[in-house]
């Protein structure tokens, strides 16, 4: 589960893991949404909390001193001082842990040893950059993916399905960095069409529409390599999904009356495949972010996952723990939000 | 009567009174469901009781609850006079030497990856006998019991390669094995087609006078139980409302519920149409939790009293009562409001 | 065993999936052999820097003058070994703490699943990344890091297995014999459920290798191996005047995750039928266009069947269905069709309204409706572009199917599905007047019609069932079929849907094909019957003449096993053997077999179904002996 190219959760045919999904997300009339959103957030809360104590456990495991893990290697002493005394590297653990977790709740993510700004500033800022470029990507996916899942799944075992569907099991089997290196020299190195780095042209416009078409063509590049991969997923989870809704027997039902193809597969086979792609859209958004990262680095993408490329070849830890943090606090609202779209998509669930 | 191999008394069973650990940590409880509620019947040696009511009524859980594969909630079980309700470990074990059970499902009975032979001998190999000479002689023994000629041909296919039929026969041999004194049959032949059902029964009835078994049969199909047992009890959201020797119970039950599910058993009957009595709604298990008597929602005879007053238990004969405040009424008239077929 | 068999086939039968299968397997070969291989030293400089691909390096050599084809093969060894090592800890743990969360269930499973949910939500690539920069990167590292991080997938999928096999029949029957929980879970549950992680084995092992591959391309990859991803961290610089050190390494990537997914999804399934049974897909036999006809004449005859056969194409087998099939029906009649489970029932009903599964063609036979052809020799009938049925469809002829299987839509409202029907064929009426029908078959079948706003789920099993009736009224059709309308519900609600079903029919003058496996239900609701085995009727006949004079040896002994109410308690009348499966080889009589009075003849010649007595027809060579019987009693 940890790198964006490679096989999703459900890559299988939505096997039992996304099964037991769906099937604890069909509580029915049993459990009210409101109560449901409690728990969700509860658990996203959790997550949090999961993860900050992960990264003290880990900064306390590491081989080397805690301080200059947390200062730096080249930290000057008065500052590898007052690291240790905000810290509270003196005291016993318990009250270390008690300490982070406070620190990290107040905003406080500690400093960036390289930049000495706030963890917080540093980070904040590539988070636009970020978002833009994957959900762009991901909107191209979904919807490619859906529809071509959808066409192949009418014709199961034909040549186009089977071509189709090796085709997209070899494009998420394609490493997402290498991808980007092979679109840059084909588009920007062998052929000058389009920007291989960067966001904006440098000293280019700054204002109006100019300036948005000249974001759109440094965007192009790192989203196809980022929406490829994504394309492949959907368009095996849209087959699987669809298909298993044109296999019940309302579907049946819908011929019998005499509804034409077209309607019965967008209206009455899709609206019920809706809720396993949002499932699967759901469980894969951190897959996502770990393919943003990969991408950004390749095109010199100024979001958060070129910044964690920066902070690991400079070792500066406390950015990457709290990208780390950052990130984690955004899978999980993003996934309670898919939950709250899955709630209004299927009328099994009590509002 | 005399005392029976099997009493149960009062048994109850509640599922889902613990939520999960989210609900806990919310102090969130979902409510109980009860499953069973105040079950008493008893079994005597040799015989069958039928357990008859709709799906849902609880019935399967009352026969996981006496073979001990659940643990009732509260109530006793008693057998051959000796409390078998919380019995674990080695003496579980021994327990199931006596009582066994029959599935519903054939094709899920078995598990795939073993052979036939294999499965009939989980049992004894279970039971500590330890010789591979005696299980496979036991276990020739049981398949030849069940028909299943040659059992050494049988005993060494895989579940995949028999029939619906085949399989229950071979199930009716697994329970069997250990020659037990009582066996729980889960509605052994609805998942079976018609022509394969005649077989089954009557080799239960075969074995049954055989080996002296005693039988739980349950099932949803009055005829089929009509045709296995001597006494009848019938289930409705979780209690039993009437029981009674089978004759009575198809010809002059006491219970309306009994009459309507009589009534509804569709039939050739040469020449005349039979009419068809009006029921308003369906059970639900929210339904056990209402006042006074639970059918009163569907009953076609209920009255304010109904409403308000849980019916009491109405001794008519010998072995046959009914929970019915009209159960006098109902068991010399039937269900005299009787509605003409509709339009 | 059967399973390995299917996944031998699986992976020798596609082409696709022989050829990942060989590429994992030479792969595999190579990456253990390399040691042996006597390759050039991939560390070696001795090569000009950059050289293109060419004769001496095949695959060019890269910055350092180190040939590219001997590092790409020591890069499959770390491939592999990451990919085993990860997947086979990740597999392992899975199994440990899967089984134990979904067996013993309770407040374990609560804070497992947590667990488990809690990992599905971490960005773990970053957990990744920490530790690999904290505790400094070498490929043990890397690949325990990677197991961390994948084990509560591989859990996960072993905790749905465990809790879906542990309620299964053969779990509980072991139980009941005897053994403890401990000896279920061991001996039968985890064996079973295990197959699903060791395909999913496959596909971790494709994670595993990109992850590795990730982490080598940020910098974080162990510095003393040659891993295909940092072979690309090193070439990108040289993108440009190089290009080849990097396309090399990502192809390699590519071919053997691209290999392992797909054969992780072969394997898959193999050991899905469903998923399997999908697949086929009949190919249509063209359609016919109408010839010029005489009009219909208006004669008593709704509905036509002539010797109609249903082939079903099951994994290169066919399997007819449907063999040979005729019978008529008057308007306002109702004729009960019944049989055991898989004798071809349901088959009919999807041939007379046209919606055969994508595995099957009608072969041969003619169906006529209101007098005109609806299909000819099996091909539909097609006039001005449009197959005929197309407008008979729900106007003249409708089905109702069992409503507890999905027969409605899930996601739509009751009332939508009505009117949308309504709306199809009548489009010029307008919403309001759709919604006004859809309130007056509501109230026709009985439910308060403030339940159109209802959803399908929100209806209990009956009234869902009055829906499905509701919704096959809408356009007032001639020729009703139903499919198994009640088998799924309770005794008293199916006694009065079928009540409801037959006083309908009578009220709004319905010509009814009631399918069934129930003789009791068909013989209070129909005047007559088909009684159908093996795809064709066997007998033909009023009801009261099935019943008391019955012509063919399988209706006689199917009356005679059926327990009833009031028949006398006699001992139950055995019929002996299997029944038919659509696709057993079986010359003459297909019930030969099964049957007491069977003759030499029997087993030579297939009997057609004659006229015996009247409007009593049977398919026996012996019929007019049998019909000569008493009642209830078997040769
Ligand atoms: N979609 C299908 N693909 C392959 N075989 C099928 C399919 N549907 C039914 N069959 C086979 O055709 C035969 C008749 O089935 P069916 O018409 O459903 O019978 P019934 O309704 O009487 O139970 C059975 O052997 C069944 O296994
Ligand atoms: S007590 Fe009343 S409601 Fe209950 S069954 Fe008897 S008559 Fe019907
Ligand atoms: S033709 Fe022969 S085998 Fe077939 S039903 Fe008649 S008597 Fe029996
Ligand atoms: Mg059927």
């Amino acid at each position: 589960m940890t790198h964006s190219s490679g096989a999703d959760p459900c890559a299988v045919s939505l096997p039992v893991i996304c099964q037991s999904r769906l099937n604890e997300k069909k509580f029915g009339q049993s459990m009210r949404l409101q109560k449901y959103i409690l728990l969700r957030t509860i658990q996203v809360v959790l997550v949090v909390f999961v993860v900050i104590a992960l990264n003290f456990v880990l900064i306390h495991l590491a081989p080397g001193d805690i301080g200059s893990i947390l200062a730096g290697e080249t930290a000057d002493p008065e500052y590898l001082a007052t690291v240790r005394s905000s810290y509270g590297l003196d005291r016993p653990l318990g009250e270390q842990l008690l300490r982070y977790f406070g620190r990290i709740l107040t905003g406080d993510l500690g400093q960036s040893y390289r930049s000495h700004a706030p963890v917080l500033d540093v980070i904040l800022p590539r988070i636009p950059a970020t978002l833009l470029l994957v959900g762009t990507s991901l909107v191209i996916s979904v919807a490619v993916g859906t529809l071509i899942g959808s066409l192949i799944a009418q014709k199961p075992g034909s040549w186009l399905d089977t071509t189709v569907s090796t085709l997209s099991v070899a494009l998420f089997s394609i490493p997402v960095f290498w991808l980007g290196l092979m679109l840059i020299l084909v588009f920007a190195v062998m052929n000058r069409w389009l920007p291989s780095s960067g966001m904006t042209t440098p000293g280019g416009v700054r204002e109006g529409w100019p300036a948005v078409l000249d974001v759109a063509r440094h965007l192009v590049l790192p989203a196809i390599s980022l929406s490829a991969i994504w394309i492949g997923q959907y368009i095996r989870i849209a087959k699987t999904a669809v298909s298993e809704a044109l296999s019940e027997n309302y579907i049946t039902t819908a011929r019998a009356i005499g509804f034409p193809e077209r309607d019965i597969v967008l209206r009455d086979a899709l609206s019920n495949a809706l809720l396993p792609i949002v499932t699967v859209f759901g469980l894969q958004l951190g897959l996502v972010l770990t393919g943003a990262v990969l991408t950004e680095t390749v095109f010199s993408w100024p979001g958060l996952g070129r910044l964690i490329y920066e902070a690991i070849l400079t070792r500066d830890t406390p950015v990457i723990i709290g990208a780390f943090i950052l990130m984690s606090l955004t899978v999980g609202i993003a996934s309670l939000a898919t939950d709250l779209l899955y709630a209004v998509l299927d009328p099994r669930i009590a509002l | 009567m005399n005392r029976g191999l099997l009493e149960a008394r009062n048994l109850r069973m509640d599922y889902g009174v613990s939520g999960g650990f989210m609900d806990q940590l919310l102090g969130a409880k979902r409510a109980p469901l009860r499953a069973v509620d105040d079950v008493s019947l008893t079994i005597a040696q040799g015989e069958t009781l039928a357990l008859v009511g709709e799906s849902g009524s609880g019935k399967t859980t009352t026969g996981r609850i006496i073979t001990r594969l659940e643990r009732p909630t509260s109530g006793s079980l008693l057998f051959e006079g000796r409390d078998v309700t919380a019995l674990s470990g080695a003496a579980l074990r021994a327990y199931r030497r006596h009582c066994q059970m029959i599935f519903q499902n054939p094709y899920e009975s078995f598990d795939p990856r073993l052979t036939v032979g294999t499965s009939v001998a989980e049992p004894l190999r279970l039971q500590g006998i330890d010789s591979s000479a005696e299980r496979r002689e036991r276990v020739m023994a049981a398949l030849d019991a069940v028909d299943l000629r040659p059992s050494s041909i049988f005993s060494n296919r895989f579940p995949t390669d028999l029939s619906g039929g085949q399989l229950q026969r071979v199930s009716i041999a697994r329970a069997l094995v250990l020659e037990p004194k009582l066996v729980v049959a889960d509605e052994p032949v609805s998942m079976l087609d018609v022509s394969i059902r005649a077989s089954i029964m009557t080799l239960m009835l075969k074995l049954q006078e055989r080996m002296g078994l005693s039988y739980l049969y349950i099932t949803h199909d009055l005829a089929v139980a009509r045709h296995m047992s001597s006494r009848i009890a019938v289930m409705y959201l979780g209690t039993i409302v009437e029981e009674g020797p089978t004759d009575v119970m198809i010809a002059g039950a006491a219970h309306p519920y009994t009459r309507l599910l009589v009534a509804a058993v569709p039939e050739y009957r040469a020449g005349t149409r039979r009419s068809r009595i009006k029921t308003r709604g369906e059970a639900a298990a929210s339904d056990a939790v209402i006042g006074g008597c639970r059918f009163h929602p569907r009953c076609p005879l209920a009255a304010d009293i109904c409403r308000e007053v849980i019916p009491p238990r109405v001794n008519l004969a010998a072995g046959h009562f009914s929970d019915c405040h009209f159960a006098e009424t109902v068991a010399s008239r039937g269900l005299a409001v009787r509605e003409p077929r509709v339009a | 065993m059967s399973r390995s068999v299917a996944i031998a086939k699986a992976v020798i039968g596609q082409p696709v999936t022989l050829v990942s299968a060989t590429i994992v397997a030479v792969v595999s070969i190579l990456a253990f052999a390399v040691p042996y291989l006597g390759l050039v030293d991939p560390e070696a400089m001795n090569a000009l820097p950059s050289q293109p691909p060419g004769a001496a390096y095949w695959m060019g050599t890269d910055n350092f003058g180190r040939d590219i084809l001997a590092r790409i093969i020591w890069g499959a060894r770390v491939a592999l070994i990451v990919a085993i090592g990860s997947s086979a800890l990740s597999t392992i743990l899975g199994i440990v703490v899967g089984s134990v969360s979904g067996y013993y269930g309770g407040w374990v499973d609560s804070v497992l699943g947590r667990v488990f949910d809690i990992f599905l939500l971490i960005p773990t690539f970053f957990l990744v990344l920490l530790i690999v920069n904290l505790f400094g990167s070498n490929l043990g590292l890397t690949m325990f890091a990677i197991a961390i991080t994948t084990w509560p997938r591989s859990a996960r999928i072993m905790r749905a297995q465990v809790l879906s096999l542990k309620s299964r029949t053969y779990v509980q029957a072991s139980l009941a014999a005897g053994a403890s929980s401990w000896q279920a879970l061991v001996s039968h549950v985890i064996p079973n459920g295990i197959a699903p992680l060791i395909t999913d084995g496959a596909i971790l092992m494709g994670l595993a290798i990109l992850t590795e591959a990730g982490l080598s391309f940020l910098g974080l990859g162990d510095q003393n191996s040659v891993s295909w991803g940092r072979m690309i961290y090193e070439g990108q610089a040289y993108l440009r005047s190089a290009p080849w050190i990097s396309i090399f390494p990502g192809v390699s990537l590519l071919i053997l995750v691209s290999a392992l997914n797909l054969l992780g999804d072969a394997l898959n399934r193999a050991l899905n039928p469903q998923i399997r049974a999908r697949q086929r897909v009949a190919r249509r036999r063209p359609p016919i266009n109408a010839s010029p006809e005489p009009a219909p004449v208006a004669d008593d005859v709704i509905l036509r069947v002539d010797d109609l056969v249903l082939t079903y194409y099951v994994g290169g087998r066919e399997v007819r269905a449907v063999d040979g099939l005729s019978f008529a029906l008057r308007r306002g009649e109702s004729l009960g069709i019944v049989g055991e489970s898989g004798c071809g029932k349901s088959s009919l009903g999807s041939a007379l309204l046209q919606i055969l599964p994508p595995n099957a063609v009608l072969s041969a036979g003619r169906i006529r409706i209101d007098g005109r052809d609806v299909v000819v020799d099996g091909r539909a009938v097609v006039e001005r572009g449009q197959p005929r049925f197309q407008a008979l469809r729900w106007t003249r002829v409708a089905i109702i199917f069992q409503s507890a299987m999905n027969a409605l839509n899930p996601v739509f409202t009751v009332g939508d599905q009505l009117v949308r029907a309504y709306r199809l064929h009548r489009p010029k009426d307008g919403r309001e007047k759709a919604r006004q029908r859809a309130t007056e078959v509501f109230e026709m079948i009985g439910i308060a019609p403030n339940r159109l706003g209802a959803y399908p789920h929100q209806l209990s099993g009956g009234m869902r069932q009055r829906a499905m009736i509701a919704l096959s009224l809408m356009l007032e059709p001639k020729l009703l079929v139903a499919d198994e309308p009640t088998t799924a519900l309770d005794v008293l609600i199916q006694d009065q849907i079928l009540g409801e079903i037959d006083a309908l029919r009578q009220r709004l003058n319905l010509t009814l094909i009631l399918i069934s496996h129930d003789m009791g239900a068909v013989a209070e609701t129909c005047e007559r019957i088909a009684v159908m085995y093996a795809g064709k009727i066997v007998e033909l006949a009023s009801t009261a003449a099935i019943f008391e004079r019955p012509s063919h040896p399988y209706t006689r002994a199917l009356i005679a096993a059926s327990p009833t109410l009031t028949k006398p308690r006699t001992a139950l009348a055995v019929i002996s053997g299997e029944a038919f499966h659509a696709g057993d080889v079986q010359s003459g009589c297909r019930f030969a077999p099964r049957c007491p009075m069977s003759q030499d003849i029997c087993r030579e010649k297939s009997p057609e179904l004659l006229p015996v007595a009247g409007n009593q027809f049977a398919a026996c060579h012996f019929a007019s002996a049998v019909v000569e019987q008493p009642a209830g009693e078997m040769a």
